[in-house]
């Protein structure tokens, strides 16, 4: 678990005042039931600020350091995939390896520079009030991981890497759907026929930006994610329109690492090694 | 129009954490008086009244029992009856914590104290027309043969969706944990389904349910689909679950026991697929 930083604190505090404001929820103490929640989600979404060294200076490494240990099981796990679906030579593997830890690298640096500009405070208020989801730094990092595969890919190779990106991603939205409907249904009874409707309106309509990440199943469980009317209610009954209206719902955070972390991490698949006698390989 | 919803939401959150800070409510954090809202509002989690909340389950679940079961008018009222009775109960219990607590003023070490009187209430509000109540026993003694049989069927295909979801929600976890193939995600899905059974009750603790249950196919299953750094990866994925064994038990959430609907069900549909079988290869002689 990383290290509370006062970006940590402040997101969860905007979470919670974003969930009071949006809940009807403005007492004191389901507030405060909801911090706690909604604090272990987010906590995690920040490295830990920048360390300074006795004298006073900032030591690089230290600032660092807590980025790439929080990266680097995303990256260990890009790179597995990759190898798993499109069966890596052993240079393509040196090269992807490689490739994967300057990567790795530069987007700490980028973090770092990303975390020391918002920490005014201000930048998060205005960042926060703005239409658009935040920019995800998991998301971006797992795009940019890909290119970093695509770019010792053979074109044989790439097109089985796309289509298993896509079947994962499908995978992942259909579990995500799945358990909406699965939450739904345990407060409205619906029938086969209402599911099936469910299913095929929210995969029709599917879009990250209302969707609730797969780890709110887990972590917070017995909150109802806040999905637009408009695609539920067609669905419904008189009666169970009721139930849904009266539903207390919460949007979540995203900036989290989310599934990962419900198994502590310990999980990762360690058959993509990063250390430096693999890279001295590839020297 | 979700966009500017969101844009208004931000900017009035900004607004109170600026309230927030100002140190304006301090004085109220530290005198609680619980109101009439308040008190309705930790009952429900904040979904308004509790008996509208009772009511309105009562509407939807008598709408399901008449969907599957076609209730006859005789049925309808004894079941309108039960429930009726089941909510004065819990009404009246919750008057008397309300009248204990509501309209009172508390300081910050009491909270948790009030907290814990209203808890209770918060965890029994689900279950006031549940598996324990008499609307529940009701029916199960008013429903004929056939009806009853075709109710569970409907709420076992809907316990088992559910767990399906939370296993499709394990596999897609651990996916992200230790990548696999397509088809690898696939048969570790089915594999888990096949080798497991749902829990004869839901609860906060589902997830763990699924980590305990599937840490009990053996790894041999498991090395059939997967590579042995993936095999590695999932026992020390599902280990976590060994904490939550005995909460599990606690909360009744153990594998669902005894005659399975489903099974029933498919048995059926086989039995009547092999005379539709024979009654071709009879025809044919």
């Amino acid at each position: 678990m990383l290290a509370r930083c006062p970006c940590c604190l402040t997101a969860a505090a905007l979470a919670l005042a974003m969930n009071a404001v949006v809940s009807r929820a403005d007492d004191d103490a389901a507030l405060a039931q909801e911090a706690a929640a909604v604090t272990v989600a987010i906590d995690v979404a920040f490295p830990a600020a920048a360390v300074e060294a006795p004298g006073g200076e900032v030591d690089e490494d230290a600032r660092l350091a807590p980025i790439r240990a929080q990266y680097e099981p995303l990256l260990k796990s890009g790179l597995s995939f990759a190898n798993r679906v499109c069966g890596f030579s052993d240079e393509q593997r040196q090269q992807a390896i490689a490739a994967g830890v300057k990567w790795l690298d530069e987007f700490a640096r980028g973090q770092v520079a990303g975390n020391q500009n918002q920490r005014g405070g201000l930048l998060v208020f205005w960042a926060a009030a703005q239409p658009q989801r935040p920019a995800d730094p998991v998301v971006a990092a797992e795009s940019q991981i890909a290119d970093v595969v695509r770019s010792v890919l053979t074109d044989d190779q790439k097109r089985e890497y796309e289509s298993q990106l896509a079947q994962r991603a499908a995978f992942g939205r259909q579990a995500i759907i799945d358990n909406l409907i699965a939450k739904m249904d345990e407060h409205m009874d619906l029938s086969v026929e209402q599911r099936e409707k469910l299913t095929k309106t929210l995969l029709a309509r599917w879009d990250e930006n209302w969707a609730p990440p797969l780890e709110t199943f887990v972590q917070m469980s017995q909150y109802m994610p806040a999905i637009p009317d408009e695609f539920v209610t067609p669905h419904l009954s008189d009666e169970q329109k009721r139930i849904w209206s009266g539903l207390q719902k919460v949007s979540f955070g995203r900036e989290n690492f989310g599934m990962m972390d419900v198994f502590g991490g310990g999980a990762v698949i360690d058959d993509i090694i990063l250390k430096d006698s693999d890279l001295k390989d590839t020297e | 129009m979700w966009r500017n919803c969101s844009r208004v939401r931000a900017w009035a959150a900004v607004l109170v954490i600026v309230v927030l800070a100002a140190g304006a409510p301090a004085s109220r954090a530290q005198n609680f008086e619980l109101t009439e809202d308040q008190f309705d509002s930790w009952v429900t989690n904040g979904n308004g009244s509790a008996i509208e909340r009772i009511e309105a389950q009562l509407a939807v679940q008598m709408s399901g029992l008449k969907r599957t079961c076609a209730l006859s008018p005789e049925q309808d009222r004894k079941l309108r009856l039960a429930a009726a009775y089941d909510i004065e109960r819990f009404q009246a219990r919750l008057a008397e914590v309300h009248d204990r607590l509501v309209g009172k003023t508390y300081d910050q070490n009491q909270i948790n104290e009030v907290w814990m009187q209203i808890q209770p209430l918060q965890e029994e509000l689900p279950r006031v027309l549940g598996p324990q109540s008499l609307f529940n026993k009701v029916m199960r003694r008013t429903l004929e043969e056939g009806q009853l049989a075709g109710f569970d069927l409907v709420q076992a295909e809907r316990a088992q969706y559910r767990y399906q979801a939370k296993v499709q929600l394990f596999v897609t976890a651990f996916d992200r944990a230790a990548p696999m193939t397509e088809q690898q995600r696939i048969k570790l899905y089915r594999l888990i389904v096949e080798t497991t059974r749902r829990p004869q009750r839901f609860g906060q603790y589902d997830w763990y349910y699924v980590l305990v249950q599937a840490s009990k196919t053996p790894d041999a299953k498991y090395a059939e689909i997967l590579e042995p750094p993936q095999v590695k990866a999932l026992r020390r994925a599902l280990q976590q679950g060994r904490h939550y064994e005995q909460t599990l038990q606690q909360e009744g959430c153990v594998p669902f026991e005894g005659r399975d609907p489903l099974a029933v069900e498919a048995e059926a549909a086989a039995d009547d697929s092999s005379d539709g079988d024979e009654l071709v290869q009879g025809d044919a002689s």
